[in-house]
């Protein structure tokens, strides 16, 4: 390596991928605290607040993993076509 | 830790009274002095000296070590450069690219000063890792969210930045309305939120773990077989956590400064 770093491979695979990793988790977090408490809220006001709050909280997860699908698919995609335009 | 020593003086197996277990009381230390300016408290305890010695110590040897630049580095020389490198190549190059040297002071301070505060917990006369005190994990989770956001909108744009964030592609339009909530409350608040909870939580189990089998071995310490067995042991269990705990607090460090170049460089690079 170069002192300079100019020899430096790009480091967008490090990064999207290290990203991803330590993002599926927040977005796990912020999944369940966003509908699980906004089933909790809805149950309040309607009446089985706990048969809500699960559902909330099952619907985050689900959202919440299917994001990371997403995401780790654009990152997939992305990163193979980084590589072909190298190549050529 | 002291303390609970002390409460529990004479507090052995056949004394009749109960193990006296640590609880979160450990983490609260007695006030050395407390100052009243402009209304408000400060106070001066064992953490504040602490992290004023950590600050010294680190700024010290950095300033000592780059000091005399020579071509045959001597060993103070040395031990800085390697410490350099590490950040420089491990964290910056490999997670920011090319732009990541203009980010090495920074992240190289955040993790000396976090590794170096977490070593505390086994320094003996020290023996409290600072970032067990939730707000010094706070304190530079907020400057680091500061600097990813600030970052993010001067060369993103600010209207790009976060809509690069809320509205990932390949998702049918439909579904935004359930997806963008949860990636900017992710982005705003979850996000910070992990990144301080990892730091904080790591140092306080660690911390109170060691604490639980340092009292054990005082507590089972007791002319009988069972005491003596059960003491040594303790007292081996208690070496041995030190050094996984010496593991946990440098991994900690690395993480944390790993992660806030993740998100710099999430920043500086717009996602696709």
């Amino acid at each position: 390596m170069k002192a300079d770093g100019t020899d430096l491979p790009n480091s967008d695979d490090t990064r999207a991928t290290a990203d991803m990793a330590w993002r599926s988790v927040s977005n796990l977090t912020a999944g369940m605290l966003l509908y699980g408490g906004l089933g909790w809220l809805i149950g309040r006001k309607v009446g089985h607040q706990s048969a809500f709050m699960a559902t909330g909280l099952v619907l985050g997860i689900v959202l919440a993993l299917y994001l990371t699908y997403v995401r780790v698919s654009n990152m997939d995609r992305d990163l193979t076509n980084d590589r072909r335009n190298e190549q050529q | 830790m002291s303390a609970v020593i002390v409460s529990s003086e004479g507090c052995h197996l056949n004394s009749g009274c109960g193990f006296p277990a640590p609880s979160a009381d450990i983490f609260f230390l007695e006030p050395y002095a407390t100052l009243h300016i402009a209304g408000m408290d400060f106070v001066i305890g064992k953490t504040t000296i602490l992290v004023a010695l950590v600050a010294l110590v680190i700024s010290v040897f950095f300033l000592a070590a780059a000091r005399p630049q020579r071509m045959v580095p001597g060993k103070l020389q040395s031990i800085g450069e390697q410490g350099y490198l590490f950040i420089r190549d491990q964290i910056a190059r490999e997670v920011i690219g090319k732009d990541g040297d203009r980010f090495v002071p920074f992240l190289g301070a955040l993790f000396f000063f976090v590794w170096l505060s977490n070593l505390m917990g086994v320094i003996p006369g020290a023996q409290f890792p600072i970032m067990s005190s939730l707000a010094f994990p706070v304190a530079l989770t907020l400057v680091v969210y500061a600097t990813y956001l600030y970052l993010g909108m001067k060369h993103q744009g600010p209207i790009k930045f976060f809509s690069a964030a809320m509205f990932p592609a390949g998702v049918p339009k439909a579904m935004y309305i359930l997806l963008a909530p949860l990636e900017l409350l992710q982005l705003v608040v979850t996000r910070p939120v992990t990144q301080a909870i990892r730091l904080f939580a790591n140092m306080f189990a660690g911390h109170l773990l060691i604490t639980t089998f340092t009292v054990g071995a005082y507590y089972l310490l007791s002319p009988s077989i069972i005491g003596a067995l059960g003491s040594a042991t303790s007292f081996g269990v208690t070496v041995v956590l030190t050094g996984f705990e010496m593991f946990i607090q440098f991994l900690q460090a690395f993480i944390f400064t790993l992660l806030t170049a993740v998100y710099i460089g999430g920043s500086l690079h717009a996602e696709h």
